[in-house]
Parts: structure tokens; C-alpha cells; sequence
């Protein structure tokens, strides 16, 4: 720990390392240390996908506060600012013409997304948001969007705000990159790759955490059938080759409800600040 | 079971849960069995461009592997192509005659690993790839996590986009227009657009993302539509894919991830819009090895058992109604890489005979 909190937390890592899972604790632990902390989500569907599926939060996690982003509703609100009209902008996100546009340009939805977050932090100094982001490659899509839309529009509204998101979403003071894996070494390989794609696009040090750890298990799979045996001995192979890479591990938690979920991991929460 | 042979085999998964390297493995065992395998991917962990022996600079390239590592000498060689959606952009250029196309600023851009456009041009890609090549089965392994039904979609994507306004402005220009040089095409252009009455809408446009942007986008609109024709004989590959004779689709999930949910999801979405079967590839199994363990009740070897088991047996009931079939893959504890993948291909002989 001794680090300072961010004001945006990015988890990422590929699919199902319980990434949603963690990123909710993290959220209701912030909440617990008397943080103003929101748990948010991204759909990138929503202008083009008429069925577009609105994720609910897992059973059990409904007390942490959330907020869905939707693309056609940040893009609404970013035209109406810009613009001066809620008419105008209500008009424009409507048409055949921006629709295809964002349709061909997938990583607009991302920029009006990310703007989206820095306003709502911007007016909010307090708050803290724990951004639940898509799996690895579009995680990376997500970042790069912004600046690869710098680069596309070159001057206008957009590209000035750009220069100012920008500013705040690579200020490693401002924002933390937090990548879940699993502790094999295939994962943790990937984790390793991310980290550097991370690195390689802002000067943000992404830290790795390992979920489904079964460490503290160790004294009940002594009798356990060998496939398991050898998970935990692999996974104590990651932690000698890579310890120096990994911020904190997280242990497989049998409860299968998320109140009993959240009292195995409470302890090691902070770790992720 | 066994699995039939097909001209293609989709990978779809929920990200992360080992789709790639199952897909690799799926295609060294069918070139084992003397089949001619084209296997496409994109953007795969380096672990795996390790095993096939690729490197980023061969990427666009077919490269063919005669032996790997471990698995000694494959029966007939595997092709095996790492996605590079510039080159794939290049290529559409040369073909269409619009050289403009890979320097266009929008389209360079999109064209980039993370720029958004793959699963658009992977697809343009394989068809290419069948035009030149001649395989029995190609091995496609589709870009990670949900966002895979983009994939199944973009050839509706291409479809709309060249359906919709921008083909009655482009065909209203006519001919001329096509045929003088950009920039008198943009102008020209601008003048249509304000007599197609969306002059307001790019006005304001304009005013949020910057005069040049408007311009730039329309000329990309226009090189576009002019290697149109690359685009379209893309949605030739739709049939194809989507015919259930033809292609067996495999939806990979794992029972560490136990996302039941997600995976029926896509199942629904990719049923509905193709009306079809497909299979679901069980990876990381345990409940064969935890079947023989009887912990006391009451200690934590029996909470961890009875965890592992309650999650995997859901997963299965959940799933089976839906799918023409479960594949299932044991947890391989191999450390090493190409260990790893050769004991998958083993798997997916025995599944297949």
C-alpha cells in the first residue's frame, strides 16, 4: 500500500477471472473506508444493437452502487454540451448518418464513454470510480480509442477534449490499471502482455493480482485427487518465477453467495488500492 | 461422440478461457489426420505464435509448419495465418485497384490491432485466403469475449452501411464523380449531402469533431465504397459459415469461468441469427478426477469439493439442453506450452473417432 487512491480504477484481465466479482468487492470495501466509490459498467452496443442486453449486477451485489453506461445516452449528453441543445443532440444521435458513423467507428462509442467517466469525475472531486472493462484486447481498444481519435480529428471540439482526457486518463496519479488473472502460467503470461501493452500506451504501471489463489487451501488438498494437487503446485511455480510481478492473490472462496464471497476476500481488498 | 469433419470450424468463447490454443490444438490434430488446415487467429497470446513459430513480423503471411515442437513431424503441413488487419486492408486495395485505401488517415487508423475493424476484415481476409488456397477445413478462431457476435454481425454491418444513405448519395453522384480525383469528390460530395438535407447534421457534426475530420471521414466513406466490391464478396462467406453442413461452430467456455450465463447468452443471440446448432467445448473439467474423492463432511476439503463439484454440475445441466453436444476438455497440467497443446490435439482425436 502507501500509494495515494486513484480516481479511477480500470479492472481488466481476460474473462472470467472473476473480474466483476472483485471489482464490486473493491467498490463496497471503498464505500466500507467511508469513500465515495461507484462500481460502473460500459455498453458499447446500444446505438447499434436494438436488443442491446443491459448486464444486471450478480445476485447478492446489489447494494453497491452502480451506474450502466450507456453509449447513446453519454453520446446524447456529450452533443448536448457541446452544442447548447438537448434538441439538436436528441436529433443527431437519431440519424442514419451518426449511427454509421459509430457503427464504422467503433472506438467513438469508447471516447464518449471514457469523456463520460472524467466529467462525472471532474464534477464529483470525491468520487472514486471502479470501472468493470471489457476483457484484455478490448480493454486496450478502450484506452488506445482516445488517442487514436486525437489523431483522427485534429482540431474541433473533440480534439480538444481529447488533449484533456487524455491528460487525466495516463496520469498514473489519476488513473489505476488492475489486472486480474489466474495463478497458472499460461494466465499469467497473458497478464504479462497486457501489462506491457498497458505500459507501452501510457505511463501507467498496471498491477497484476491472482484470483481463485489456492494457497490457503493447501492443508485440504494433502488427500486431494492429483489434478488439483497440481494446480497448487503450479501455481506456487507462478509465484516463484513471477513474484516480483504479482501486487496480491486472492483465494478461491467456496461460498457461492456473494455476502460469503465478500467475507473471504475483505481482508486483502486494500491490496487493490 | 463423434465430432464430423467440416470445411470450417468456428471458435467463439467468452474470452479467456483457452479458445485459442484449443483451436490451435483442434487444427494440428486434423492436419495429423492428413487433412490440408488453414488455421486463422487473431491477435493470440505470444505463447502460441511460440509454438506455431510466429513472429508479429510474419504476420498477413501464411506460414507453414511442417513439424512442431514435441509433436514431431504433422502428417500434412498446417497453415497457419496470423491476422494483420493492415495488410489484410492493403490487399483489398491492390485488389480493388483503390491504392488510397490503406493511406486513408480513418482507415489506417480502424486498421490497427485494437482499432476496431477486425472482425470485419477477418472475415474479407478468409475469404482471400479461399480464393488462393485449397484447404478442407479451415480453422477459424474468432476474436475474444462477447463481443464475438461483432463478428457473426459484420457482415450485416457491411451489408447496412453500403445499403443505407451513403449508397444513394454515392450512386446519385454517379460515375463522374467516382472518377475525379478525391478531392473534387468531397467537395462534390458536400454539395450532395446538402441536397440530401443532412447539411445541418454535418454542420454541427463539423463544429464538434473539427472541419477536417468531416472531410477526412467522407473521403474514407468514398475510398471505401470504391473497394466495395472486396467488402461485398465478404457476405459470400456468411452462407457458407453459417451453413450447418458445411461448418461446425464450437462455443468455448471453461468451468473456472462457470459463466453459464454469458455462454447461453451468446448461444441465443448466434441461434436466433443463424438459426443453427452448435457444440459447447467444456475446457478445464474436474469432476471425473474429484468424482473419486471423499473428504470427511465437515472439513474444508470437503467445502472445496463440494465448491468445485456444485459449480461444474451446473454449468453442465444448465448448458446441455441447448447445445448438439458437450466437448469436454480435463484441465492439462502440463506447464509447458506446446505440452499443453499436444495433449489437447490427443483430445480432440478421441473426440473425433
Amino acid at each position: 500500500m502507501g500509494e495515494s487512491l486513484k480516481r479511477l480504477y480500470i479492472f481488466t484481465g481476460k474473462g472470467g477471472v472473476g473480474k466483476t466479482a472483485l471489482s464490486l468487492a473493491f467498490t463496497r470495501w471503498l464505500q466500507e473506508q467511508g469513500h465515495s466509490a461507484t462500481y460502473l459498467t460500459l455498453s458499447q452496443q446500444a446505438l447499434t444493437d436494438d436488443t442491446a442486453h443491459i448486464d444486471e449486477l450478480p445476485a447478492g451485489w446489489e447494494k453497491v452502487p452502480h451506474i450502466h453506461l450507456e453509449l447513446e445516452a453519454a453520446a446524447e449528453g456529450y452533443i448536448t454540451k457541446k452544442l447548447g441543445s438537448a434538441l439538436l443532440a436528441k436529433w443527431i444521435v437519431k440519424t442514419a448518418f451518426f449511427r454509421a458513423l459509430v457503427n464504422m467507428l467503433p472506438g467513438f462509442g469508447y471516447v464518449i464513454s471514457v469523456g463520460k467517466i472524467l466529467e462525472m469525475l471532474h464534477a464529483d472531486p470525491q468520487l472514486i470510480i471502479v470501472l468493470d472493462a471489457p476483457a484484455s484486447g478490448h480493454a486496450l481498444t478502450m484506452m488506445e480509442a482516445t488517442s487514436n481519435f486525437r489523431e483522427i480529428f485534429q482540431s474541433g471540439l473533440v480534439f480538444e477534449d481529447t488533449e484533456k482526457m487524455l491528460a487525466k486518463l495516463y496520469d498514473p496519479q489519476h488513473t489505476g490499471v488492475r489486472i486480474m488473472t489466474l495463478p497458472t502460467t499460461l494466465a499469467m503470461q497473458e497478464a504479462l502482455e497486457l501489462k506491457e501493452a498497458v505500459h507501452k500506451l501510457a505511463p501507467l504501471n498496471a498491477k497484476i493480482y491472482l484470483n481463485h489463489s489456492l494457497k490457503s487451501w493447501s492443508e485440504a488438498i494433502q488427500d486431494a485427487p492429483l489434478a488439483l494437487k497440481e494446480k497448487l503446485r503450479l501455481e506456487a511455480e507462478v509465484m516463484e518465477l513471477h513474484s516480483q510481478d504479482v501486487a496480491g492473490r486472492f483465494a478461491y472462496s467456496a461460498h457461492p453467495d456473494a455476502a460469503g464471497m465478500y467475507q473471504d476476500l475483505q481482508a486483502a481488498l486494500g491490496g487493490l488500492q | 461422440m463423434s465430432l464430423p469433419l467440416r470445411s470450417f470450424d468456428l471458435f467463439f468463447g467468452t474470452g479467456g478461457v483457452g479458445k485459442t490454443t484449443l483451436a490451435t490444438a483442434r487444427a494440428i490434430q486434423l492436419a495429423n489426420e492428413g487433412q490440408r488446415v488453414l488455421l486463422m487467429t487473431i491477435d493470440p497470446a505470444k505463447r502460441l505464435k511460440d509454438i506455431l513459430g510466429l513472429n508479429d513480423n510474419s504476420a498477413g503471411e501464411i506460414a507453414i509448419i511442417e513439424r512442431l515442437p514435441e509433436v514431431g513431424e504433422l502428417k500434412v503441413p498446417l497453415h497457419a495465418l496470423l491476422m494483420s488487419p493492415p495488410r489484410t486492408i492493403q490487399r483489398m486495395g491492390e485488389v480493388a485497384g483503390v491504392k488510397e485505401l490503406s493511406q486513408n488517415r480513418i482507415v489506417e487508423v480502424l486498421a490497427r490491432p485494437h482499432g476496431g475493424m477486425n472482425e470485419i476484415l477477418a472475415l474479407i481476409e478468409l475469404q482471400m485466403r479461399l480464393k488462393d488456397g485449397n484447404y478442407d477445413c479451415v480453422v477459424l478462431d474468432t476474436p475474444p469475449g462477447p463481443h464475438f457476435l461483432d463478428f457473426l454481425d459484420g457482415l450485416e454491418k457491411i451489408r447496412k452501411f453500403f445499403d443505407q444513405r451513403f449508397v444513394e448519395i454515392f450512386t446519385s453522384l454517379g460515375r463522374r464523380a467516382l472518377e475525379t480525383p478525391s478531392k473534387g469528390l468531397v467537395s462534390g460530395l458536400f454539395d450532395k449531402v446538402v441536397g440530401a438535407g443532412v447539411n445541418k447534421l454535418l454542420s454541427y457534426l463539423q463544429k464538434v469533431t473539427g472541419e477536417r475530420f468531416v472531410e477526412d471521414f467522407l473521403s474514407a466513406l468514398e475510398v471505401i465504397y470504391r473497394s466495395r466490391s472486396s467488402f461485398m464478396q465478404g457476405l459470400a462467406m456468411e452462407e457458407r459459415l453459417s451453413d450447418p453442413t458445411k461448418a461446425n461452430w464450437f462455443l468455448v467456455t471453461s468451468v473456472e469461468q462457470g459463466k453459464f450465463h454469458e455462454a447461453l447468452d451468446i448461444q441465443k443471440a448466434a441461434g436466433k441469427m443463424h438459426n443453427r446448432e452448435m457444440y459447447l467445448v467444456l475446457n478445464k473439467t474436474l469432476s471425473h478426477e474429484l468424482q473419486d474423492w471423499h473428504p470427511n463432511a465437515g472439513s474444508s476439503a470437503f467445502a472445496l469439493r463440494e465448491s468445485l463439484m456444485n459449480k461444474e454440475n451446473l454449468l453442465r445441466e444448465k448448458t446441455r439442453p441447448h447445445f448438439a453436444g458437450i466437448v469436454d476438455f480435463p484441465e492439462i497440467l502440463a506447464s509447458s506450452p506446446t505440452q499443453h497443446v499436444k495433449q489437447l490435439a490427443h483430445i480432440w482425436s478421441k473426440h473425433a473417432n
